[in-house]
C-alpha cells in the first residue's frame, strides 16, 4: 500500500487516523496517574468530580498539550534533518543538537539569565551544532555516511563533556534546577509557546514538502528538477534546529523520538515529506505521550523522567536499526 | 537552443576543456566521447547550471543559463547526472513522478494525466512491471532506466544525459537507443555522454571528443568519427571496418 504514489485522499484518511490516535492517547494522558478517573467522572456533579476537574485541567492537561508539543517537536526536527543529511538515523539527540542546545542553555542559567536567555542559549546552542555537523559531513555523499553519523556523535559526546563541566563549576543554589532541567521532565512544561510554534513550523515547511521529496533523492537530481537546493537546505537547518530548540527549552534532554517516530512511519506510509512530516508532528506527540503516562505509572506514585522511558525505550530499537541497516 | 562561448572548465585546478564554443540548434543530437576523467560529467554539469564554468558564456535558448528561474529551467532543460544513491524508500512509480516538479504549482498535486504520462514513460523503458517496486530492490541497471524514465518525464526540449546506457544489457542498450530516435523525431535536442563511438550511428548528428587536457573537437558525425580522432582521443589504436554499407570501429586488438 505504501508504494502507490501519494493521493490526497490518502493524506487526509492517515492524518485523521493518527489524529484519533493522539485523542485516544490524550484521554489516556488525562485520565491516568497516580490517581486513576473515568473519563465521564469529569462531568458529574459534586465535590468528587471537581476535584477530579481541577487535577485534570490544571495539572494534567498541561503537561498533556505539552508533551503534545515536544514529541512533535522533536519528531519533525528529526524528519528534517533525515532529509538534510540524507541519513535516516539522523536525530537530533545522536546528532548532538539537543546537546548544543543544553550547554547553551545551562550556560545561560550559571550566568543567572531569565527564562528568556535560557532560550536564546539553548537556540544558539542547537544552531551551531547543526551548523558544525552540517559543515563537517554535510557534504558526504558516500552510501554509508559514516562520517556524519561520527561527526554527530563526537559532537554529543563533547556538549556532553561540556555539560559535566558546566554541571561541576555550577554553584550548589543553581546545581538541582540544572539537573532537573538536564533529565527531560514535562511535569511544569509550558506548551504556551512549543504548541502553537510547532504549527506554525509546520506550516513553514509543507509548502516545500515536493522539493523536500526531491531533495531527499539528491542534490543533484533535485537541482535537475528545479528544486533550489541551497535555500531548501537553510530552511531545513533553521527549522530542524529551532524545533530542537524549542523542544529542549520545554522539556529538557528527550532522546530517539526524533529518530523513531520518522523511522517507523517512513517504514509504514513512505516517503513522501507532504504526508510524512505532518504525520511526524502527531504521531511524535502521541508516542511522547504514551511514554509520559508509562513514567507516571510504572512506578507510581514516583514519577520518572520521561527522558529515561524514551531512552531506555529508544536505544534498543536504534540499534536495532543500525543492525537492518548494515545488512 | 543552447550555446557556449569560450566556456572553460576546470576540477581541482586541472582545465579540462578550454574556449568550448558550441553552437547546439534545436532537433541536433551530440554524442560526447572522450577517457574517464576528462571532463565530460563535469561539462553537463555546468551546461545543467549546477557548476559554475571557470570562465566563458552560456545561453539556452537564448538567455543567460543563470538567469532563468529555476523551475523555467527545468522544464526546458533535463539532466540526468551520474549518480543515484537514494537512502530512503521510494516506488519505481513515485521516483518517474518526481519529473511533473517543475510544472506543478506549490499547492498543486500530481493529476492524472500526470500519472498516466510517467507510466507511459516506464513502459516504454520495460518497466511498467516494476512501477510499485521499492528502488533499492532494483538491479543497477533497473535503477539507470528509472532514472531515464523520470528525465523523459519531464518532457524537456533539451535533454542532458550522462552514461544513460551505462549497466544496461545489450536488449535494453537498444531499447534505450530506440528511445533516444523517439525523442529525436519528436524535435528534442539531446546531449549524450557515452563510452561507445558506434552507438553515434543509431543517434547522433554530431559528435563533441573532449581530450581531458583543454583541446576538443566538434562536428558532424562523418567528420569527427575517423579511426585517427579516435585513436588519439582513446591513447589506443582504433580500426574502422565496413560492414553492411556501414562503418563500425574496434579496437586494435580485437581485430587482429
Amino acid at each position: 500500500m505504501r508504494h502507490r504514489p501519494l493521493s490526497v485522499a490518502r493524506l487526509l484518511a492517515v492524518l485523521a487516523g493518527l489524529l484519533a490516535l493522539l485523542a485516544l492517547a490524550v484521554t489516556a494522558s488525562l485520565c491516568l496517574g497516580s490517581t486513576p478517573f473515568r473519563p465521564w467522572q469529569l462531568w458529574q456533579a459534586g465535590s468528587d468530580a471537581e476535584l477530579a476537574r481541577d487535577i485534570v485541567l490544571n495539572l494534567r492537561l498541561p503537561r498533556t498539550l505539552a508533551a503534545i508539543a515536544v514529541g512533535g517537536l522533536l519528531a519533525l526536527a528529526g524528519a528534517l534533518q533525515q532529509v538534510l543529511l540524507r541519513n535516516p538515523l539522523a536525530d537530533p539527540y545522536v546528532l548532538g543538537t539537543s546537546g548544543g542546545a543544553s550547554v547553551g542553555a545551562l550556560t545561560a542559567m550559571l550566568l543567572g539569565g531569565g527564562a528568556l536567555a535560557v532560550n536564546l542559549g539553548a537556540g544558539c546552542g542547537a544552531l551551531a551544532v547543526t551548523l558544525l555537523v552540517f559543515l563537517l559531513a554535510g557534504r558526504d555523499h558516500s552510501a554509508s555516511q559514516a562520517r556524519l553519523l561520527l561527526t554527530g556523535v563526537a559532537l554529543a559526546a563533547f556538549c556532553g563533556a561540556l555539560t559535566s563541566l558546566l554541571l561541576s563549576i555550577a554553584p550548589d543554589g543553581l546545581l538541582r534546577g540544572m539537573v532537573f532541567w538536564l533529565l527531560g521532565d514535562l511535569a511544569g512544561a509550558r506548551w504556551h509557546w512549543a504548541l502553537p510554534l510547532l504549527g506554525a513550523l509546520l506550516l513553514l515547511v509543507w509548502p516545500f514538502a515536493r522539493d523536500l521529496n526531491l531533495l531527499s533523492m539528491g542534490q543533484q537530481p533535485a537541482h535537475a528538477l528545479g528544486a533550489q537546493t541551497q535555500r531548501l537546505q537553510w530552511l531545513l537547518y533553521f527549522v530542524s534546529a529551532a524545533a530542537t530548540a524549542l523542544a529542549v527549552t520545554t522539556a529538557g534532554m528527550i532522546g530517539f523520538v526524533g529518530l523513531i517516530v520518522p523511522h517507523a512511519l517512513r517504514l509504514v506510509l513512505g516517503q513522501d515529506q507532504r504526508l510524512l512530516l505532518p504525520a511526524c508532528a502527531l504521531t511524535g506527540g502521541t508516542v511522547l505521550l504514551a511514554a509520559d503516562v508509562a513514567s507516571r505509572i510504572v512506578l507510581a506514585p514516583q514519577q520518572l523522567p520521561v527522558g529515561v522511558i524514551t531512552a531506555l525505550v529508544g536505544v534498543p530499537v536504534f540499534l536495532w536499526l543500525l543492525q537492518q541497516r548494515a545488512r | 537552443m543552447l550555446t557556449t562561448k569560450k566556456l572553460t572548465i576546470a576540477r581541482g585546478g586541472r582545465v579540462l576543456c578550454r574556449d568550448l564554443d558550441l553552437a547546439i540548434s534545436a532537433g541536433q543530437s551530440w554524442l560526447i566521447l572522450g577517457e574517464n576523467g576528462c571532463g565530460k560529467s563535469t561539462l553537463l554539469a555546468t551546461l545543467a547550471a549546477w557548476l559554475a564554468p571557470e570562465s566563458g558564456t552560456l545561453h539556452l535558448q537564448g538567455k543567460p543559463l543563470a538567469d532563468w528561474p529555476a523551475n523555467q529551467r527545468a522544464r526546458r532543460l533535463a539532466w540526468l547526472p551520474q549518480g543515484d544513491e537514494n537512502p530512503f524508500p521510494l516506488s519505481v512509480l513515485e521516483k518517474t513522478l518526481t519529473g511533473r516538479h517543475p510544472y506543478l504549482g506549490r499547492w498543486e498535486w500530481e493529476s492524472a494525466a500526470d500519472l498516466a504520462l510517467a507510466q507511459a514513460q516506464l513502459a516504454r523503458l520495460d518497466l511498467a512491471g516494476l512501477a510499485q517496486r521499492d528502488l533499492a530492490t532494483l538491479s543497477g541497471g533497473e535503477r539507470r532506466r528509472v532514472a531515464l524514465a523520470t528525465v523523459l518525464t519531464q518532457q524537456a526540449d533539451l535533454l542532458l544525459l550522462d552514461e544513460p546506457l551505462s549497466q544496461l544489457d545489450l536488449r535494453h542498450q537498444q531499447q534505450a537507443l530506440t528511445v533516444l530516435r523517439e525523442e529525436k523525431a519528436a524535435g528534442r535536442t539531446l546531449l549524450v555522454v557515452g563510452h561507445d563511438p558506434n552507438h553515434a550511428a543509431q543517434f547522433a548528428s554530431h559528435v563533441l571528443l573532449m581530450f581531458g587536457d583543454g583541446r576538443w573537437l566538434a562536428g558532424p558525425v562523418d567528420a569527427m568519427l575517423t579511426s585517427e580522432n579516435l585513436s588519439a582521443l582513446y591513447h589506443y589504436p582504433v580500426r574502422a571496418l565496413s560492414a553492411g554499407g556501414s562503418t563500425v570501429f574496434v579496437p586494435e586488438a580485437a581485430c587482429s
